[in-house]
């Protein structure tokens, strides 16, 4: 039993409510599982493009040490690119694989459970098989396009339920009237 | 829920990606935007199939006292216990009613993984009234700081605040108590009514409907039962609230003591379905005016104005008590005699006494008792709550108050009893001896009884040390303490004790009444 005046889980909203890249709030021995999936992801680099896969893997981990997980992932991405490898080579694999570990070992650190783990591993194994299988046939915008709307379609479907489900149990009616506003660090929309 | 800046820069990340793989043509950049969708995606399912957790926390809200009055702060106590941990930071927020201040925030913050917390705040509010405390507005965010949540918990909490009253009020005459509690509408005079008054033989013109057989059998003779002639009193309250009245330490004024007074009168008036009305006084005049009228709505509004009168400041600094026309006559002859110049300068003020009445109609309690007066019918009773600081207008008024066969009760408190310090006791004694010949003086006057109303210990304090030999006895006159009430001060009178009926806290509040 105890009160805090702030939460310590705030990550990315800490007392004055800005969000940063750069905050990094778990301890470094939380790190550990990610350091595996990034020097994964390097070895994966470093068979696609050498010593410029080396070089960038190093660039990698010098982001990871700093930025949170999103931007480390994003910028494992273009370096990807930059490097020209191929996704189904077994260095692509590699390097996907341990970019995605990333995403995965901060949704097992933030919920403490396998299964948000296990849904992600899914989806993305699925959608990914699947735009990698459509890409000779479908013209690559229409495949993002397409992966984007139904996202987005699937996060605002959520959305949705979770506010009819809370105001149900609060025995309030639907949401109603204009967004809310706050002068706090969240944008207060709704998911789209 | 709502998407946190977290949510949307990775939303705005994983779109770049897609942009950049659609306009470089390269899939390995598409697939790390549909990553990062799908990341976000998982997120937000695991937030809202562990959301639903929030809805089985309960809270409680628990304060101290259910009571309190305004300005004391009433300690609140929010708890929050889950059945099981969440992975989730909680914030439990009770609303709280305007007016109210808190000694911290009233949140209770429930780090993810623990499963019970509470937190206790003081709240303190100037306003009388019940405060609802509560519903509790719950917010949950994730520990990735993605998304937030809210719900509302009913939990309330009731506070009824109450005002500032003095606690030990004591009302009697010459600083002995009145316990005698409020009375029946006796009018000792057969009529119409419920009790049976008696039975009397019967006479020619009498109605054979009322003839009592029973009495009639058993006395052999036809015999009228005669049942009580009962009435309502119709009361008027003429509460003065001048800035006299503030005298005394906070919560236990002049005015505070007269209130509780005032506040009796109201609950026995309620009790009895009595008309009542209200005139308060101020220092630019009558501050309400209510006539008298009988009804629960209208014996809640005049509470409610007694409960909210405040002394008024001071607008007329020369304000003194005008001398009255036997004075300003006798002043008047001793002056006339007079041909220095101190005595030309000085005779026209006591000449006339038109004068002094005009004066006097430019005072407020005397224009407020005369106000009063006209909307009361003859026979009613009118109660002037005051104190002593103006005591020729005040014999003024309640001589204009007992005309056309009104009854007047005067409750009158003893300046000297209010003050910050009571200095010499010898002093205050004699001050108190002034008083108490002002009140005996009003209670001589016929259908006028007078009482004296103020804080019990500091009356001890001023009488008490005298009455029991500690300090000087004066000659000519028992000291107050033992003196018997003046037998013609209220005949018949009764007061009652502690008979607010909405606790206000007076210990022994009293309101007082006389019966006919």
């Amino acid at each position: 039993m105890s009160e805090r005046a702030e939460s310590a889980g705030d990550i990315d909203a800490d007392g004055d409510g800005r969000y940063s890249p750069f905050d990094r709030l778990e301890r470094r021995s939380d790190r550990v599982p990610e350091l595996v999936s990034v020097l994964v992801a390097v070895g994966g680099l470093f068979l696609q493009g050498g010593r410029v896969g080396v070089a960038a893997g190093v660039l990698l981990v010098a982001l990871w040490l700093f930025l949170r997980v999103e931007f480390v992932f994003a910028a494992g991405a273009v370096l990807v690119a930059g490097v020209g490898g191929d996704p189904t080579s077994l260095g692509g694999v590699l390097v996907v694989a341990g970019l995605a570990g990333l995403l995965a070992v901060d949704l097992w650190r933030t919920w403490a459970s396998a299964r948000p783990v296990a849904l992600f591993a899914a989806l993305f194994t699925l959608v990914g098989a699947g735009i990698v299988a459509a890409r000779e046939r479908v013209v690559l915008h229409w495949l993002g396009l397409g992966v984007v709307a139904a996202v987005a379609l699937a996060s605002y479907l959520l959305h949705r339920y979770e506010v009819f489900r809370l105001d149900a149990s609060s025995g309030t009616g639907p949401e109603s009237g204009p967004p809310e506003h706050d002068d706090g660090s969240d944008r207060r929309s709704e998911v789209p | 829920m709502r998407a946190n800046r977290r949510f949307w820069a990775t939303a705005t990340l994983a779109a770049l990606l897609v942009a950049l793989g659609v306009v470089v043509a390269d899939v390995t950049l598409l697939l790390g935007g549909v990553a990062l969708g799908l990341w976000l995606l998982a997120a937000q399912t695991a937030f809202v199939s562990r959301s639903g957790s929030v809805t089985d926390a309960e809270f409680t809200l628990d304060g101290e006292y259910g009571q309190v009055t305004v300005d004391e702060p009433t300690p609140v106590r929010l708890r929050a216990d889950l059945a099981s941990a969440l992975p989730f930071d909680l914030t439990a927020t009770p609303d709280l009613p305007a007016n109210v201040t808190r000694s911290r925030a009233p949140a209770v913050t429930l780090p993810s993984g623990d499963r019970a917390a509470e937190t206790v705040f003081e709240l303190t509010t100037p306003v009388v009234g019940p405060k609802q405390i509560g519903p509790v507005e719950v917010e949950f965010r994730d520990r990735g700081g993605f998304f937030t949540g809210t719900t509302t918990d009913s939990t309330t909490l009731t506070v009824d605040v109450q005002p500032r009253t003095p606690e030990r009020v004591h009302v009697g005459e010459g600083g002995r108590p009145l316990a005698t509690l409020y009375g029946d509408h006796r009018t000792d005079r057969a009529g119409a009514g419920l009790e049976p008054y008696e039975v009397r033989e019967y006479a020619p013109g009498d109605q054979l409907s009322r003839i009592d057989w029973k009495a009639t059998a058993r006395l052999d003779h036809p015999h009228i039962r005669e049942y009580e002639l009962t009435r309502s009193h119709e009361t008027a309250l003429v509460v003065d609230h001048r800035a006299s009245m503030g005298d005394g330490p906070p919560g236990e004024t002049k005015l505070d003591h007269l209130r509780e007074v005032a506040l009796g009168f109201g609950a026995a008036a309620a009790d009895f379905d009595d008309p009542l009305g209200l005139y308060a006084v101020g220092d630019d005049g009558a501050t309400a005016s209510r006539d008298p009228a009988a009804g629960a709505e209208g014996y809640a509004t005049i509470r409610r104005l007694v409960r909210r009168l405040e002394p008024t400041e001071a607008s007329d600094p020369d304000g003194a008590d005008p001398i009255s026309p036997t004075e300003a006559r006798s002043t008047a002859e001793r002056l006339g005699g007079d041909d220095s110049r101190f005595g030309s300068t000085l005779g026209p003020y006591f000449e006339a006494g038109e004068t002094y009445v005009r004066r006097l109609r430019d005072r407020p309690l005397f224009r407020t008792v005369q106000l009063a007066h006209s909307r009361l019918r003859g026979g009613s009773w009118l109660v002037l709550l005051t104190d002593d600081s103006n005591p020729t207008e005040l014999r003024e008024a309640v001589k204009l108050a007992r005309r056309n066969e009104q009854n007047v009760v005067v409750f009158l408190a003893p300046s000297v009893l209010y003050e910050s310090e009571v200095g010499d006791p010898d002093d205050a004694y004699d001050r108190y001896r002034e008083f108490e010949a002002l009140r005996r003086s009003l209670a001589r006057m016929d259908r006028v009884s007078a009482f004296e109303v103020g804080p019990s210990d500091r009356l001890e304090t001023v009488v008490g040390r005298v009455a029991s030999g500690g300090g000087r006895r004066r000659s000519g006159g028992a000291p107050p303490a033992r003196s018997a009430p003046d037998s013609r001060a209220a005949p018949r009178s009764t007061a009652a004790a502690g008979s607010d009926p909405e606790g206000t806290g007076a210990g022994t509040g009293a309101g007082a009444r006389a019966d006919e």
